[in-house]
């Protein structure tokens, strides 16, 4: 087939900045990359909480939408995207184990929606809260 | 004799030389992008590219972190690879949105206004018969979500026979 050698390049070339090339992380790495950054932030770092990043990731912050509004109250199941209704694989690592292994696409969301949810990016100790939720649930 | 050959050659080179449409006039869309797949559809149906013109999508993909709304933005490897694939294969034809000029760009609450592909009079045409009240469904909540009667929308199949609208 003529076109195969092209369709080779493009695909190598679209799969170097697809998800699939970066390398897997576990998300209890990722909690831990987290716990450092804290820790390094504010010398008074005293851990992360589960209950404040439910609390964080069901309640609006004075936007129209929480992280709930797409990823649903309990993310371990399907989300609706608040306004295009498309489905939303669960967000919980336990419902899904593809979640949390990437380390760049867990910091493009994190920045994205925190910047849609609170009006800026959240900080390291409410990532780490809101990933102890989501760790939390079975 | 030889006239009408000249005719019928010149009027065969004239079609040769014509930009076809990528979708040639059927609902199916084959151009595939494994970063546009995933990134456009994250929160949508990765819609296809022939269903704007480049300019269109040029100011789509300009203004990434004020998406209709949210922020879409991306890092610029991969912003660069999918601008460059919706290039390729934007629309020409009059399926295609086009882009909002400069003159009439207005602002609401400090986000430009972007091209939509159900802003166009193709599109328009197509769904206007479409109930209200089947656009208002909490399983369906606007025309951006194809996938909710288009029902093969996700591989690019726009086709009546994969077309279910939900009652």
């Amino acid at each position: 087939m003529p076109a195969s050698p092209f369709r080779a390049l493009a695909l190598a070339a679209g799969l170097a900045s697809s998800p699939a090339a970066a390398l897997a992380v576990a998300p209890s790495d990722l909690m831990r990359g987290y716990e450092n950054a804290a820790r390094a932030a504010s010398p008074s770092f005293a851990g992360f909480s589960a209950d404040r990043g439910g609390h964080l990731f069901r309640t609006p912050q004075g936007r129209e939408w929480s992280c709930a509004s797409c990823h649903g109250e309990a993310p371990t199941g399907t989300g609706r995207h608040a306004k295009t209704a498309k489905a939303i694989k669960p967000l919980a690592p336990s419902a899904n184990p593809s979640r949390f292994t990437d380390a760049a696409q867990v910091e493009k969301w994190f920045r994205r929606n925190c910047g849609d949810v609170l009006g800026r990016e959240c900080t390291v100790q409410e990532k780490g809260d809101i990933l102890a939720w989501l760790l939390s649930l079975r | 004799m030889f006239g009408r050959l000249c005719v019928h050659a010149s009027a065969l080179f004239a079609l040769a030389l014509a930009p076809l449409p990528s979708f040639a006039g059927s609902s199916r869309f084959a151009a595939d992008h494994p970063a546009w797949r995933a990134e456009c559809g994250s929160c949508h149906t990765a819609y296809p590219p022939a269903l704007m013109s480049a300019p269109a999508w040029r100011q789509v993909i300009g203004a990434l972190d004020r998406h209709y709304g949210t922020d879409a933005s991306l890092d610029a490897g991969t912003g660069a690879a999918i601008a460059a694939f919706l290039e390729r294969n934007a629309g020409v034809g009059r399926k295609a949105a086009q882009p909002y000029a400069t003159g009439v760009l207005r602002r609401t609450g400090g986000t430009p206004s972007l091209p939509r592909i159900t802003e166009s009079a193709w599109f328009t045409r197509e769904h206007d018969e479409v109930p209200a009240a089947t656009i208002a469904r909490p399983d369906v909540r606007g025309f951006a979500n194809c996938g909710a009667c288009h029902t093969a929308a996700d591989r690019g199949d726009f086709s009546e026979r994969a077309l279910r609208v939900p009652r």
